[in-house]
């Protein structure tokens, strides 16, 4: 076992949690589902389907052309009502996406099997299986896993870490995972050994549940080396995470983490891969907590496609007047403007928040206290950099290590002034790219 | 759910319950022991003091605010603070115009002629006090207190002369690590008058022990950083120590703390701290070996630690947020040079107790130092440095 944490960060105990600590319940397949064609990090995917056609669990009905696209499967059966050229996604951007009304049968094109040969195949055929299945890292970024595997060879990694902590502890769905299919994920491990060629793997839990990591350090030994982490924000993130664990910095700000022969697996992710290849099942859902401002916090197998709307009322709705709505946690999570926006491969959780919780800002100035430079993970001096973007000198800024800036949002959580810098962080980062296109 | 009041901002949705007033607020409230001890020792003269300068603060801080059509910022506390420290750094004999006059010169001066709070690059309280020290300096005369007596007669009068130390403590002699620690523990309770004379100092500066309870819980709360406290006092004891020697010898050790610890920095990270409280401890064991007159070097240090302005600089003053630099290594650096320059000030200098002076100084210092030690970002590659 391996112990280990990094530079700054909110530790958990300043946050008032609710953890959400219900097993994982599943949905019931929504009547009707929008799946956006892109839910990857590459272009977006062609619709194979058209306006009125059958479909059935698992057709395909997106495919894309490059290595950074991943496959679209359909997740409930029925009759495609609509292919949409303009359907928001959860970054508020236009995406196309296919409407499938339910005919409520929930059929299968091929009914996922339970195999027991898949460790005996070659990592070719395993792959192609993972390609099938339209497997991504979870996440925001959303990488398809055959892109990240052909970076783990062509930048020969020799270390992998699967990522069994939440983006932010608000969201339990990680942990709910582990504890309830921590065999599985042993399972996983082994296929992700084989299809990447990588021996050394680490699993990175927090040390704030003896619960958890019981459980999990028993069923991975042998298999993979756990690394107990002091809890604390953002440790999900590649940067901070490969620190803690390794003791190694990415090169920033423009690095990946198979610069220096690291890649980042999430947990469910490899339990998609391991779904891939023992059941030949693609990815039609994703585990997702609901928190927040509602009445009945969950953590929810949710369908590919499913409106947020219908997660929300399944957790009998919510209470209070709803300020805002956020896919994600509070911390990093993106505030919606639309509840009709669907849970994608992107999506990790939905936080509802009351008018009587909102954050506020403020016009006073930065007393410069130093606290957002106390947890700032990436050791740069927000309140300068901030300052800076406000006054609009950017390249000053940049002297400061704008760029580095990962958008915690550890910085604006702590500051007494109530200051946005991650806006300000942002809006600095977008003005310096429109500079630096116009010099070209 | 009304879909059409759906809010969309920029992360991170929730904040912290932390605010400027609350720091503000519960900084006040830290002074409270320090200001009891001061009506405890001073009665009703260290009430008008602090109340004289809490109001004149007040009304100092709405009023240019409202000549210079700003946003009157009351509730934020920061004038209550700064009214409160102010009169805690007056001796308790101060006429009420001068209190007047100080806090407005700290007020105008040292706050809002640069655009108030969060922009002044001087600590309004330091302003306020070095105004009135330059323009009326026998109103602020504590040449009568502790601090006083041994810049004007020397640690070995107060021992001999007066038998201060005997006659107000019963430590009678300071052999051994007993007698030592039992002045110790008595000393920081409160400071006693001379024999047969009225006490005389600042109304904040008679009972260490306040001082220490508040900033300590500044320091649980996390409202100030173990940086300028630790490094300052530590400071003080060094030079305090080598001042008994040389000002060559303060100057020396003081410099080679400092560039020991920013070379240490660059070679290597968090070891660069170590380093220097190694070196720090080599210079003190280096200088108590050839020091000669023994025997007085510990009530002298121990005056020079706990009496005048050290305590409430250390823990509530040289901290102000705003005129000090953010990050752990510079603060070092600023709380050891502040050391120095004090007990230059004290040893050498013409004033009893220079100690605001040198705050200014090294607020003067403070962006210098913050740009030499800016630090490393995460991940940055070696050729790009």
């Amino acid at each position: 076992m391996k112990t280990g944490t990094f530079k700054g960060g909110l530790e958990y105990g300043v946050f008032s949690v609710n953890e959400v600590n219900t097993p994982i319940e599943e949905l019931p397949p929504p009547s009707e589902v929008t799946i956006p064609l892109k839910q990857h990090k590459g272009k977006e995917c062609k619709a194979v389907v058209k306006k009125g056609q059958e479909v059935k669990i698992g057709q395909v009905i997106g495919e894309g052309s490059g290595p950074e696209e991943a496959l679209v499967h359909a997740t409930v059966s029925g009759k495609v009502t609509q292919v949409i050229k303009r359907f928001p996604d959860i970054r508020g951007r236009y995406v196309s996406a296919v409407t499938i009304e339910s005919d409520g049968k929930d059929e299968w094109a091929t009914l996922p099997e339970e195999k027991t040969d898949y460790l005996q195949k070659g990592p070719e055929e395993l792959l192609s299986l993972i390609e099938k299945a339209g497997v991504v890292d979870f996440g925001i970024e959303a990488v398809p896993i055959s892109s990240k595997l052909s970076l783990i060879k062509d930048k020969s990694v020799n270390t992998i870490i699967v990522n069994g902590i939440d983006t932010e502890p608000f969201l339990n769905a990680y942990k709910r995972l582990i504890i309830e299919k921590a065999q599985d994920i042993a399972e996983a491990i082994k296929v992700l050994k084989k299809v990447s060629g990588v021996s050394s793997i680490y699993f990175a839990i927090e040390d704030r549940d003896a619960e958890l990591k019981d459980k999990i350090s028993s069923a991975i030994s042998g298999v993979a080396e756990l690394a107990v982490l002091k809890a604390k924000f953002p440790q999900a993130m590649d940067r901070p995470l490969i620190k803690a664990v390794l003791e190694r910095e990415v090169p920033s700000p423009y690095g990946i983490p198979e610069d220096i022969g690291v890649s980042v697996f999430g947990v469910e992710t490899v339990l998609a891969i391991l779904d891939a290849v023992r059941k030949g099942k693609p990815v039609i859902d994703r585990v997702i907590t609901i928190t927040g401002a509602i009445n009945s916090p969950k953590n929810l197998r949710v369908r590919i496609g499913t409106p947020i709307k219908d997660v929300i009322g399944h957790c009998q709705g919510v209470s209070g007047e709803v300020a805002k709505v956020i896919i994600g946690g509070p911390l990093m999570g993106l505030a919606q403007y639309s509840t009709e926006i669907a849970v994608s491969k992107e999506t990790s959780g939905i936080f509802i928040q009351s008018e009587s919780d909102l954050a506020s800002i403020s016009r006073q100035k930065c007393i410069n206290c130093g606290w957002c430079v106390d947890v700032c993970p990436m050791n740069l001096l927000p309140h300068i950099i901030s300052q800076y973007c406000e006054a609009n000198i950017f390249e000053k800024a940049e002297g400061y290590g704008l760029s580095y800036c990962i958008e915690c949002g550890c910085c604006a959580y702590v500051c007494p002034a109530k200051i946005p810098l991650v806006h300000w962080i942002k809006y600095g980062k977008s003005q310096l790219e429109k500079l630096e296109k116009e010099e070209k | 759910m009304r879909e059409e009041k759906l809010i969309v901002s920029i992360p991170p949705h929730i904040q912290s319950a932390e605010t400027i007033p609350k720091i503000m607020f519960i900084t006040a409230a830290a002074l409270i022991p320090t200001a009891a001890s001061g009506i405890y020792f001073f009665g009703i003269n260290a009430v008008k003091v602090i109340v004289i300068a809490i109001l004149s603060a007040i009304v100092f801080e709405a009023g240019l605010q409202r000549l210079m059509k700003r946003e009157i910022t009351l509730k934020d506390g920061s004038a209550l603070l700064t009214g409160l420290l102010f009169g805690l750094i007056l001796p308790p004999t101060a006429p009420w115009w001068l209190i007047a006059a100080g806090v407005f010169f700290g007020m105008l001066i040292g706050k809002h002629v640069y655009g108030g709070l969060g922009n002044n690059p001087f600590n309004s309280v330091a302003v306020g006090w070095a105004a009135l020290q330059l323009s009326y300096p026998s109103y602020l005369d504590i040449s009568e207190s502790i601090l006083g007596k041994v810049k004007i007669e020397g640690i070995s009068a107060l021992v001999e002369d007066y038998v201060y130390f005997s006659e107000q403590y019963g430590v009678e002699s300071l052999e051994g690590i007993g007698a030592k620690l039992k002045l110790l523990f008595k000393l920081i309770l409160a400071w006693k008058p001379m024999p047969g004379e009225a006490l005389v100092d600042c109304i904040g500066q008679i009972s260490p022990l306040a001082i220490i309870i508040g900033g300590l819980f500044l320091l649980w709360r996390g409202y100030i950083s173990w940086h300028i406290p630790v490094s300052l006092l530590a400071s003080i004891i060094l030079c305090s120590i080598l001042g008994q020697i040389s000002a060559l010898a303060v100057i020396i050790g003081t410099l080679a703390v400092i560039i020991g610890l920013l070379l240490l920095w660059r070679w290597k990270g968090h070891l660069s701290f170590l380093a220097s409280l190694i070196l720090f401890f080599v210079v003190i064991l280096f200088s108590i070996i050839i020091f000669k007159g023994g025997e007085y070097l510990y009530p002298y240090v121990l005056v020079q630690l706990l009496s005048g302005g050290t305590l409430l600089a250390a823990f509530f003053i040289a901290t102000d947020p705003v005129t000090s630099p953010t990050t752990g290594q510079s603060r070092i650096i600023l709380g050891v040079l502040l050391g120095l320059i004090v007990i230059i000030g004290r040893i050498w200098g013409s004033w009893i107790d220079p100690i605001w002076f040198c705050v200014l100084v090294m607020n003067a210092f403070t962006p210098l130092i913050e740009r030499l030690t800016k630090p490393k970002p995460f991940g940055r590659l070696k050729e790009s440095a």
